[in-house]
């Protein structure tokens, strides 16, 4: 139980000659909602990715829970991508019905709940709904499976103010006090009320790693406040 | 797990191609009945030559649908956005491979045996109209007596042998534009570019294979006399099949190897 449940080790990834991330060491702790935050092109997504095994490390290794990325893994963490990857013949519906079949943490009355909360028909075809609508059935069918780990890349940049504090209410709700939820985005303000820890990526490198309430007592300012500070142009 | 990733891609793609048979066949009866029609109706002419059209360009279309989806649904799917769901499935990259290969060889089986079937139907009016069924049913009961005289039980075991190796060589069709598609997939831009330069340089290494194969055969000691091996004209028939089948057998396994250890070891998901 005191493993990490994700480790990176000297962790690299490489496009061509531009490195995305370079000698990443890091590991997170069980029950924590940690924010990975970074100017855009600083490698959040990257080491998400990495994390789900869609992209492979140019060097050293990543694992989740001990486990490389592979079945093991993706049985125990819950992704949300930065895009779109719903099938559009589906409908809600459907989805719901796909994560039950694959995945075996999925609670499908859950899931249906919180269409319901979120007025989205669950017999709606997901070709026409809005981009935002979209991201919030995705985010509902991955934060209704039981991970250890949730890895949200973005999770309230494409939806409404409106909907955000019942996105980061269900995301508070909807994880146990032993998984990890790591929330990777720009909208610092929004979420860090939630956060415990903070991860600062800079060009491919950690250049902090601090428990929300120690940059408080530290540096006697907000999260929001030490970002703008430290990634000012 | 396979099967459920079978069954979903079935469901995936049946919206697709079970409407699209539907029209074929329909377009098949109608234009068999207007084949049947008296010729001096003129009216009808310009009706079924347009039927006529259409019924060849749905034939056409099918072929060409069964062979585009089978490239779109493993790059849509697998190397493209929804990617991010399938490859963090808890599925071996291996499973989700053969789910797309066996799901697009079972689509191109059934779009042959749709073709077939439209074919006969068609054909069917223009046969049994105006003839007597007792003397239709009796030539063919004769023409197939007469068969079986003279091949015996390889009326049976040819066609079954001959439908294996169609299967394993649809198989190792869509697997080798999946090992295409996967080698496109690592370039950072252009993908499908790459894939096509990679389907380019495979068609030229077979070539290049296939005339050293013919140079080595000329080596041969000359008392190898392969012709042992062959007695009559229907054992020829039945090594040439189980060199065929071998054959693709292994460049199916190549195939496979190669797009396995691309998405399972470099999979690139930009």
């Amino acid at each position: 139980m005191n493993e990490p449940i994700l480790q990176c080790t000297g962790l690299c990834k490489s496009y061509g000659n531009k490195a995305a991330l370079n000698n990443v060491t890091l590991a997170l702790e069980r029950g924590r909602i940690v924010g990975l935050l970074g100017p855009n092109g600083s490698g959040k997504s990257t080491l998400i990715k990495l994390a789900n095994g869609l992209l492979t490390p140019t060097a050293g290794e990543i694992r989740i829970a001990g486990n490389l990325p592979g079945v093991e893994t993706h049985s125990c963490v819950s992704y949300l991508p930065e895009r779109t990857y719903l099938s559009d013949w589906m409908t809600a519906d459907d989805l719901l019905k796909f994560f039950a079949d694959f995945y075996e943490d999925f609670n499908i009355d859950k899931a249906a709940e919180m269409l319901t909360r979120l007025n989205i028909s669950a017999k709606d075809s997901l070709k026409t709904m809005s981009k935002g609508t979209k991201e919030k059935v995705q985010l509902v069918v991955v934060m209704s499976r039981e991970a250890d780990l949730y890895l949200l890349d973005e999770p309230i940049g494409g939806v409404d103010p409106a909907a955000r504090d019942y996105i980061l209410n269900t995301i508070l709700t909807n994880y146990s006090e032993n998984s990890t939820v790591v929330i990777s985005t720009h909208l610092i303000s929004d979420i860090e009320k939630v956060l415990d820890d903070v991860i600062f990526l800079n060009k491919g490198q950690i250049s902090l790693h601090k428990s929300v309430d120690d940059i408080r007592t530290e540096y006697g300012k907000s999260v929001d406040a030490l970002f703008r500070e430290v990634f000012a142009c | 797990m396979l099967s459920k990733l079978i069954g979903y891609e079935l469901k995936a793609t049946r919206r697709i191609f079970l409407p699209a048979y539907v029209v074929v066949l329909i377009l098949s009866i109608l234009n068999g009945i207007f084949m049947i029609l008296p010729d001096n109706l003129d009216t009808i002419t310009m009706p079924f030559g347009i039927l006529l059209t259409v019924y060849v360009l749905a034939m056409f279309a099918i072929c060409v649908l069964t062979f585009a989806y089978m490239i779109s649904r493993f790059y849509k799917n697998l190397l493209g956005d929804e990617g991010y769901l399938m490859f963090t499935l808890p599925a071996r990259p291996s499973e989700l491979v053969w789910a797309k290969c066996i799901t697009s060889t079972l689509w191109m089986l059934f779009t042959a045996i749709v073709c077939c079937v439209s074919l006969f139907i068609l054909a069917t009016p223009i046969m049994i109209y105006g003839t007597d069924f007792s003397i239709f049913w009796r030539d063919l009961g004769f023409g197939l007596q007469s068969l079986w005289q003279e091949y015996s039980v390889h009326m049976i075991f040819l066609p079954i042998v001959c439908v294996i190796l169609g299967i394993v060589w649809t198989a190792n069709f869509c697997m080798h534009i999946y090992a295409c598609l996967s080698i496109g997939s690592l370039a950072n831009k252009h993908r499908l570019g790459y894939a096509f330069l990679a389907y380019l340089g495979f068609g030229i290494l077979a070539e290049i294979l296939l005339m050293i194969g013919v140079r080595f055969s000329d080596f041969l000691p000359n008392n190898l006399n392969l012709d042992i091996l062959v007695e009559n004209n229907m054992a020829q028939i039945y090594v040439a099949c189980l060199i065929f089948l071998i054959y693709y057998i292994i460049k199916l396994i190549i195939n496979f190897v190669i797009t396995n250890y691309i998405l399972s070891r470099h999979l690139n998901l930009q």
